[in-house]
């Protein structure tokens, strides 16, 4: 079984917890396992915008020199607040070389991290490790007449640097339940591009 | 409405203080509107972001105070992404948090402010709440 770095965060461990036993379920199945990353601590929820204000950047880096100092290349979260704020906290660290010093000698207990780690949605993850293809034959009970509204949120697609998807419209989900190859057949219901 | 500019309110010094935590030109903004039409969040604004862009170019930091703008913004990007002059107004927004909030003037203190039934709420909600509205 294949394994790939899986931080949680708290909603993962509270309020969502069904999401996370899906996604574990989910990822067996397709001979994956998402192995928690250790000593993770909160994401940060709302990445910190201006330019003086790094300390609120501390804990999505801390949580991606964990993912690193498991020999991780790439970090799967399911949580769409966790993955925006890991994913600007990691270009900010890959393109930013002021601020990625600063918070290198501040942290120096810490290894050193120049953005080394790849910050993936589970989204993502599916489309290009284990691709939309490998899910129809283990589909046991097609999702037949569903209608379903895919709702990517703000913070899977904004700000564009670390969209999920580049470009303004967004595919994924439906790209999971149009495709013939997916034997879900549930009806996606198209939402206006926000 | 006639601005009086006096020391106190003299654009300059808001300027000083935003310009290094925003880095941009605030008066790059030509009023259109568009962050505004944008906005899901603005039916529960006494001032629209067009509004708060207007204020800062002229440096009104009293004006600015009293505007529940900043803490009603849900920081979801629409604006930035619609915005013709490229201006990151969410980033000015949380300047102007920033700039209470470094101040110990908490918009959400719960000694003060109870909040209701805590259990209720999603834990990330209440975390990012405190993140955005307490120091």
């Amino acid at each position: 079984m294949k394994q790939i770095s899986y931080y949680p965060g708290c909603a993962l461990k509270s309020g969502a917890k069904g999401l996370e036993t899906a996604a574990h379920a989910v990822l067996t199945v397709l001979d994956w396992e998402m192995a928690e990353i250790p000593a993770w601590n909160c994401c940060g929820v709302v990445y910190s915008l201006v330019e003086d204000d790094l300390i609120h950047r501390l804990g999505p880096v801390r949580n991606l020199i964990r993912a690193r100092q498991q020999g991780a290349d790439s970090l799967v979260t399911l949580c769409a607040m966790c993955y925006n704020t890991l994913s600007q906290a990691n270009r900010m660290m890959r393109t930013e070389p002021e601020k990625r010093d600063k918070i290198n000698r501040f942290m120096h207990e810490e290894p050193d991290y120049q953005g080394e780690v790849e910050v993936l949605h589970l989204l993502n993850f599916l489309d290009r490790e284990i691709g939309w293809e490998a899910i129809p034959p283990h589909v046991k009970r097609p999702l037949k007449g569903l209608r379903i509204a895919p709702y990517y949120g703000c913070t899977l697609t904004r700000p564009r640097e670390v969209a999920i998807e580049p470009g303004r419209n967004f595919s994924l989900l439906t790209r999971m339940n149009w495709s013939e190859a997916v034997m879900i057949r549930s009806v996606p219901i198209r939402i206006p591009t926000r | 409405m006639t601005i009086q500019f006096t020391p106190e309110n003299d654009p300059g010094r808001l300027f000083d203080q935003l310009e290094p935590m925003c880095g941009m030109d605030f008066h790059r903004c030509f009023q259109c509107g568009s962050c505004a039409s944008a906005c899901p969040m603005l039916d529960h604004m006494d001032a629209s972001p067009r509004k708060i862009m207007h204020l800062v170019q002229f440096g009104l930091a009293e004006k600015l105070k009293t505007a529940n703008t900043p803490w009603v913004c849900a920081t979801c990007l629409r604006c930035r992404v619609i915005c013709p002059r490229s201006i990151d107004v969410p980033r000015v927004m949380e300047a102007l948090r920033m700039l209470q909030l470094r101040r110990q003037q908490d918009h959400l203190e719960p000694s003060r402010d109870r909040i209701h039934r805590v259990s209720d709420h999603p834990q990330i909600a209440l975390i990012g709440a405190f993140r955005k509205l307490a120091s």
